[in-house]
């Protein structure tokens, strides 16, 4: 019975001295490990992300808590494999936390090694709904958009453009095809009809067939869910036959700064979500941008606003914890608010990490300023994050 | 109608990508992997120069150009010492010029995309019996049948395709003849990847034109190689039209499976002639 009360006294006063005991020593250095791609399609994406998150380390000159910030950025190659097998010798050699990836699969894959790890993943590009599920992964948080969002915009898009009639081309993996029958609810909710639809395979090398089957179905307006590569192989097979003169072309991140330069004038017009825009009236941003402007000499592209946005967002509130337990940042970021972000206040969701924040819609323009590149995007539409985002119960 | 069309300008690139692969491998025996990398090198250099001159049809005579000069340096510095060796080794080279042409492009050109839009003659879309194609389609059309002529005719019925094929088929009698086989082999590299790099600044106006082009086309490319026989022109001719007509009966009918009909077809071409359609077996003893 004593033995038993003095076991029950010990574990009382351990646990009122377990925040000291178990307070984590500061690190010689506080370490990021990076992981996204840097070679092949991916790269143009990955160069902008990790100088968005260049400037996000000089604002804090580099140093957290007074301990520098290493960071190490390794290439992915937009793999799964790879990506795991690269974080998961990062974690092993002690990184404090994970950064990347850029494509949902390999980000997906990266988070279920987080979990296990312990360790916490920062989100900015991948949009799939997977990583952001009420009560499925503890670790990661996204600072970006998700597909819900983005598709609800462009759901609002095709209500506020009069589109009556879509025909919808949609890669065929899983989240596309769940993106587009997201968009079909929404659509029939604003009495949209859908008239078509065409999977195809990704990378597509020719659309002329499936754009030809659109046009023939007495759609008003075509709706893809095709990115990057796919996008740009479309809206020029587009542009070759004068879709756009006969039919409004729009669809969730089709269009942004990068795919406007290559495709030119043939992504004049074309509607699409926008994951953050330069342009964008923030103080915070306003800031950011001439930061970006003054390291590099040009504007900042949509990846590039995002990994700053995101990283800044979760330096700030790592520093506020003065703690370097994983967990205690994991709980800090968890429901945090950041009210001074590029894109105004945003919130992080408590049930599902994911950041509650503005949307945008807008278009593909030729740009005649001097300083801007001859295409570039124009915000039409800005959406409050209640119009787009579900509360947390 | 919209189909055959198609089918035809997708028979037009696939042939353009594919000649120059064949034509090195079938007179020069060598596997090039770094096809592809002339493909984007191509495009790239096509950018330019229209974003230089503003001129298309400059393009396709410069690109090819830079192309074919870049594939000298390549034979010359790189494949000649090892002509003798064992293939892998040329293999294994090709894969160097891969990376090697990558960065070269990234330090030139950089990562962003480029832009590159059809002539302003070819930029209307035109109706075919009922079908709404582009002009641009239709001149691939013509150029890609125009080059299957101009190589058909250049190897079989001039004296320089009879040089060429001759120092193919046996180098040391060619030799013994007084004609420079390794002259002969750099011109016939030269050529291949001059191909390549027309292709890629041909069809530059219908795809990205990015870092990581090559890759994608060079699948397609090997499939005609092996379907029309290795180091056949005539049979790169038809397997491109095969292949191009039953990609775009994929895309009309069945677009998830475009990539599974095309492997069925190299599948079931292999098993009827295993040495492709135009592909003679080589007499070993």
């Amino acid at each position: 019975m004593r033995i038993k009360r003095g076991i029950v006294a010990a574990a009382a006063v351990l646990a009122i001295v377990r925040p000291s005991l178990a307070a984590e020593p500061a690190p010689t250095s506080f370490r990021i490990a990076a992981i996204i791609g840097l070679s092949g399609p991916l790269a143009v994406i990955g160069a902008d992300m990790r100088r968005g998150v260049e400037v996000a380390l000089d604002e804090r000159n580099r140093t957290i808590n007074g301990v520098p910030i290493e960071i190490t950025w390794d290439d992915s190659e937009g793999k799964p494999q790879v990506t795991v097998q690269k974080a998961a010798s990062r974690i092993a050699a002690g990184a404090n936390m994970v950064f990347g990836e850029i494509g949902s699969p390999a980000t997906v894959a990266l988070s279920g090694l987080t979990e296990q790890r312990e360790v916490p993943l920062l989100v900015t590009f991948a949009a799939d709904n997977a990583l952001t599920t009420p009560g499925r992964l503890h670790w990661t948080f996204r600072t970006g958009k998700n597909v819900n969002s983005t598709v609800g915009v462009t759901a609002g898009f095709a209500e506020r453009n009069h589109v009556r009639k879509v025909f919808g081309i949609t890669p065929d993996y899983e989240a596309a095809r769940d993106s587009w029958t997201l968009f079909k609810t929404l659509a029939a909710t604003k009495g949209i009809e859908v008239v078509g639809e065409e999977f195809h395979q990704t990378p597509a090398r020719d659309f002329s067939i499936l754009l030809d089957k659109a046009m023939r179905s007495g759609a008003d307006a075509l709706y893809t869910v095709s990115q990057g590569n796919d996008a740009i192989t479309l809206l020029k097979q587009a542009n070759e036959v004068g879709l756009k003169e006969k039919m409004k072309l729009f669809g969730p991140g089709m269009v942004d700064e990068i795919i406007m330069r290559a495709v030119g004038p043939a992504g004049v017009d074309v509607g699409s979500t926008l994951r953050y825009h330069w342009s964008e009236d923030f103080p915070a941003n306003k800031d950011f941008v001439a930061r970006y402007k003054a390291k590099y000499g040009e504007l900042p592209s949509a990846n590039a606003g995002d990994a700053y946005d995101g990283m800044r967002w979760w330096l700030r509130v790592v520093a506020d914890t003065h703690s370097w337990d994983k967990k205690d940042w994991v709980a800090a970021m968890t429901g945090s608010v950041i009210t001074d972000s590029v894109e105004g206040r945003k919130d992080m969701g408590a049930c599902d990490h994911q950041a509650r924040q503005i949307a945008l819609a807008g278009v593909g323009v030729e740009q005649t300023a001097p300083d801007l590149p001859k295409y570039g995007m124009k915000i039409t539409d800005i959406l409050q994050p209640g119009q787009i985002y579900r509360p947390c119960p | 109608m919209n189909i055959l069309i198609i089918g035809l300008s997708l028979a037009a690139m696939l042939f353009l990508l594919s000649a120059g692969l064949t034509l090195i491998f079938g007179m020069g025996g060598i596997i090039n992997f770094a096809h592809g990398s002339f493909y984007m090198l191509g495009a790239y250099g096509g950018f330019q120069v229209i974003d230089s001159t503003g001129s298309f049809w400059l393009a396709l005579v410069l690109a090819p150009l830079g192309g074919a000069a870049v594939g000298v340096l390549v034979e010359r510095l790189a494949l000649r010492p090892v002509y003798n060796r064992e293939p892998f080794v040329q293999m294994l080279l090709t894969f160097g010029v891969i990376l090697i042409l990558e960065e070269g492009v990234r330090a030139v050109w950089g990562l962003d995309y480029k832009d590159v839009s059809a002539p302003a003659v070819l930029a209307a879309p035109v109706h075919v019996l009922g079908a709404t194609v582009s002009a641009f389609r239709l001149f691939l059309i013509a150029f890609g049948a125009a080059m299957a002529a101009l190589l058909f005719l250049v190897l079989e019925k001039t004296p320089v395709g009879t040089v060429v094929r001759a120092a193919s088929a046996d180098p040391e009698m060619v030799r013994a003849l007084g004609i420079d086989v390794g002259l002969v082999r750099t011109g016939v590299f030269a050529f291949g990847t001059g191909l390549a790099a027309l292709a890629g600044a041909v069809t530059a106006p219908l795809f990205p034109v990015e870092l990581g082009m090559g890759f994608g086309v060079i699948i397609d490319c090997f499939v005609v190689v092996v379907i029309g026989g290795l180091g056949s022109i005539k049979g790169a001719v038809a397997a491109s039209l095969l292949l191009g007509l039953v990609r775009a009966g994929g895309y009309g009918f069945a677009p998830e499976w475009v990539d599974l009909l095309s492997y069925c077809l190299l599948i079931a071409v292999l098993l009827l002639r295993p040495h492709g359609l135009f592909g003679r077996q080589r007499r070993l003893a």
